[in-house]
């Protein structure tokens, strides 16, 4: 929300009395002052001038601030659109290798398609599936170099159309997709409100669900739409779901004769059965990429329909008894997909002690880069008592939100006994050369494997690791998740920016964990600062903290800029140990900044830009990268 | 407040079947005519009553340029010193500035180059503005001469109208410029800069509007 800045607007904001800022841009325009403070009285005849706003006011200016919001959500819908358009262009684009039409696969030659080369991409296509700039835009190029594939047309297209030329990157947006399983989340809410308090007023009682969500500080990429419009949204979950409710009553019968079949009373704590369930829709659906969206839509309707049977449970027959249990279960821990899913196998040769695990791929995934975008990668484990043998990656898929990884891993030496006692752990992390952001995990106990060789899994992920607080990784699995990566140690930095002072003030509080450089087992660490791009060439220097690993520094720079440029700025933070007579030793780095970074790194850039005058408080890993 | 409840209103903000999606800023000082200029472009209504705004506010209005529905948010924002804080907020998302003073007040005139500062502070680097001298009907009260706007224009290196919302002078002129201008400046940014795109975002940023010729004619 926007700062109404109702005390805020005392004399220092003045108009005939600016900063130096103001003043160093007037000196700039050679102009002079066209202000006299003789005709002040013009501005403060308003009686009201400094008052702060009143109640009337402050409604009048929420009210447009809501209108506002409505709109960017709807555009931010559109944009989805156009985003996941061109996606699917990409995905569907068959060229491979030069003499193939990027697009439409063609095999360039004399009797084919002759081949044109696009001026973006620099790929090759065919004439059909490039367009002619010439013909289009009015701009005169070289004769050769005027082509676009149809790619990088429709790219064009998108950056005029969301109005990324101006701002110079994708503005945020909400895939379609991404749009659905929120309805869904919402919806299910609803239904668990009513099952508390058997009241049909649905609208209403969302609401508060919603505000509370808001209030809740977590950073969300897609926001609620304001209140107004879940009202809309809603009613249009309740046609939808009356819709779907016949269709249900079909899909839903594998599914039960399944569950029904399942022997669930074995080890009924062992197992997650909303795994099952998930993992069983997901199987029933295994076409085409599409269905399983549907899917996963109808999964979720159907979830929230069991806990209608529920309330007529002399109607379920014998053989559907078991699906009681997994109601219970699923009411109590209602599947969130806001971080993902992701789709795997297990197979266990009891033969070999030999389990392999594929993973298919990941969905949905929550984005790390200013792009929206993630580079994710998968990191598997046996847990509990992680071993360096049994910790495995899959390679990391870039730039998206729905790798397909493909990839087979293979675990030895895991006997039966493993499997009852122990769990595989996924990870979903981003790839980063400044440190791996955590994107959601899940367990799945291996118990299961004991009575069935393969199973099939399509499950959420979840969220189960608060924002990094402090600079000491919890024991059991930051031991194996982090122990490349936190070899460096860590850092505190405050960021905030003065509106006042137009300027990035940069706190540096402390680091952790630091190497130790020289023969007495310490180093004598000091922290450069560096804000780049900068006209100015600015650098700042903490002072040296000798013989220290944890050097503790609470030293505050300041770097004059504007908010608009912050965008395009990173902040390049060094730390060396110093050294006489020669050169000093490199400790680690870290790239803050709206351009070169991700993740938690991201976050903490954009939130200072978001939430001015604050302090935003972080640490952060050191990379082992030389920043140049 | 004024249009929430207009249901053509709310039909023409939910309508996503449009081409481009500009977002423009009216400013200038305290009762030069903002609201009732957007009212005549937005409603095509006028009332010489003045009611401060408060804060800010938006219209939404689809047009039709170049074979192209360009959708227009045009904010509104309050003159007055105090809502200072939320309308320079909104400068930020803001492609085009309608700069506004009346020209039968002398003060507001001499506040343009200030709120040209405040642009160049909050705003993006590309941002394009037009100058606008409204309530050209009055001829009777005028004390800004159409050559010393015209003028003032040249040195921003802005283009100048001179316009009537009480008597739909220009009005629509200033819109379709504006949004000319923004379109130009998109495909010109796309064309002459195909790092853009490439998404590393360390495209060349466009440097300030240009600067007329600096011709010592200071208005102060």
């Amino acid at each position: 929300m926007v700062d109404l800045g109702a005390g805020s607007s005392g004399k220092a904001s003045r108009f005939v009395c600016p900063n130096d800022r103001q003043l160093a841009l007037r000196a700039k325009l050679k102009t002079g002052w066209s202000v006299k403070t003789g005709s002040l009285a013009s501005f403060s005849s308003a009686p009201t001038l400094n008052q702060p706003l009143g109640e009337d006011e402050h409604d009048a200016i929420v009210n447009v601030i809501q209108r506002a919001e409505k709109m960017d959500v709807t555009e931010q819908e559109r944009v989805g659109k156009l985003v996941e358009r061109l996606e699917n262009m990409r995905r569907n684009a068959l060229g491979r290798g030069p003499n193939q039409c990027l697009l439409c696969g063609d095999t360039f030659g004399i009797l084919g398609p002759q081949k044109v080369r696009c001026v973006d991409c620099g790929r090759w296509a065919c004439q059909r599936c490039a367009i002619d700039k010439l013909s289009s835009g009015k701009s005169p190029c070289s004769t050769k170099d005027h082509y676009l594939c149809m790619i990088c047309a429709e790219t064009r297209e998108i950056w005029k159309k969301s109005g990324a030329w101006f701002f110079k990157s994708i503005p945020k947006y909400i895939l379609p997709m991404d749009s659905r399983f929120k309805r869904n989340r919402s919806m299910r809410v609803s239904r668990r409100y009513r099952d508390d308090e058997s009241s049909s007023d649905d609208e209403r009682k969302v609401q508060p669900w919603i505000r509370q969500r808001r209030n809740s500080g977590t950073e969300s990429t897609h926001e609620v739409p304001d209140q107004d419009s879940s009202n809309y949204s809603l009613t249009n979950n309740v046609r939808q779901a009356s819709a779907s409710n016949l269709q249900l009553s079909k899909e839903l019968e594998p599914l039960r004769n399944y569950m029904g079949s399942m022997n669930l009373s074995t080890d009924p704590k062992s197992w997650d059965e909303s795994t099952i369930a998930e993992n069983r829709a997901g199987e029933a659906n295994d076409g085409t990429e599409t269905s399983r969206r549907e899917s996963m839509a109808s999964r979720s309707m159907s979830d929230w329909n069991w806990s209608d049977t529920k309330s007529s449970d002399e109607k379920l027959s014998p053989s559907t008894c078991s699906i009681k249990s997994s109601v219970e279960i699923t009411e109590q821990k209602p599947v969130d997909t806001s971080m993902g899913i992701i789709e795997l196998s297990l197979n266990y040769d009891q033969a070999t002690n030999i389990l392999h695990c594929t993973v298919y791929r990941a969905k949905n995934l929550i984005p790390m880069d200013i792009g929206g975008l993630s580079d994710p990668f998968c990191k598997l484990n046996i847990l509990p008592n992680a071993k360096v043998s049994t910790r495995l990656r899959t390679k990391t898929v870039h730039k998206t939100r729905n790798p397909e990884f493909n990839e087979n891993l293979t675990f030895y030496d895991i006997t039966e006994e493993d499997l009852a006692k122990k769990a595989l752990h996924v990870l979903v992390v981003d790839d980063d050369r400044y440190g791996h952001d955590y994107m959601g995990e899940v367990r799945i106990k291996l118990a299961k494997l004991r009575v069935q060789n393969t199973i099939y899994l399509t499950v959420p992920l979840e969220n189960l690791r608060p924002e990094q607080k402090g600079p000491l990784p919890a024991p059991e699995l930051n031991q194996w998740f982090d122990f490349d990566l936190w070899s460096r140690g860590q850092i505190l930095i405050s960021l905030c920016y003065s509106t006042k002072k137009r300027a990035l003030l940069v706190t540096i509080k402390k680091c952790a964990n630091l190497l130790p450089m020289d023969n007495n087992g310490f180093s004598d660490p000091f922290v450069k600062l560096q804000l780049k791009p900068d006209p100015y060439h600015r650098k700042h220097k903490t002072s040296v903290k000798w013989k220290n690993l944890n050097p503790i520094y609470n030293e505050e720079f300041a770097f004059e800029t504007r908010p608009t440029e912050l965008y395009m700025q990173s902040l390049y933070i060094t730390v060396f140990d110093k050294d006489y007579g020669k050169s000093n030793d490199y400790l680690g780095g870290l790239i803050l900044g709206g351009s070169g970074s991700k993740g938690q790194r991201l976050k903490h850039w954009l939130d200072m830009i978001r939430y001015p005058d604050h302090r935003h408080d972080q640490w952060h890993n050191l990379t082992e990268d030389v920043l140049e | 407040m004024m249009a929430g409840a207009d249901p053509k209103w709310q039909k023409d903000a939910a309508d996503q079947n449009f081409d481009y999606m500009f977002k423009l800023l009216i400013i200038g000082n305290s009762s030069v005519g903002k609201t009732s200029f957007l009212f005549r472009y937005a409603d095509d209504s006028f009332t010489s009553a003045f009611v401060s705004t408060v804060g800010i506010d938006f219209k939404v209005k689809t047009v039709f340029r170049h074979d192209k529905r360009v959708k227009l948010q045009i904010w509104d924002t309050a003159g007055q010193e105090r809502y200072r804080t939320i309308t320079t907020a909104y400068y930020r998302g803001a492609m085009g500035f309608i700069l506004m003073y009346d020209i039968t007040n002398e003060e507001s005139f001499n506040s343009v180059q200030d709120w040209v500062t405040q642009i160049k502070t909050y705003s993006w680097d590309n941002a394009q503005v037009i100058l606008v001298g409204n309530k050209c009907d009055m001829e009777d009260d005028r004390v800004i001469s159409f050559e010393r706007g015209k003028q003032l224009a040249e040195q921003l290196g802005v283009e100048f109208f001179e316009t009537s919302a009480k008597e739909n002078m220009n009005v629509k002129a200033v819109f379709e410029r504006l949004v000319d201008i923004i379109c130009d400046k998109m495909s010109d940014s796309l064309d002459t800069d195909p790092n853009l795109m490439s998404g590393s975002g360390k495209g060349q940023r466009l440097t300030d509007a240009p600067q007329g010729p600096q011709t010592g004619n200071c208005n102060c």
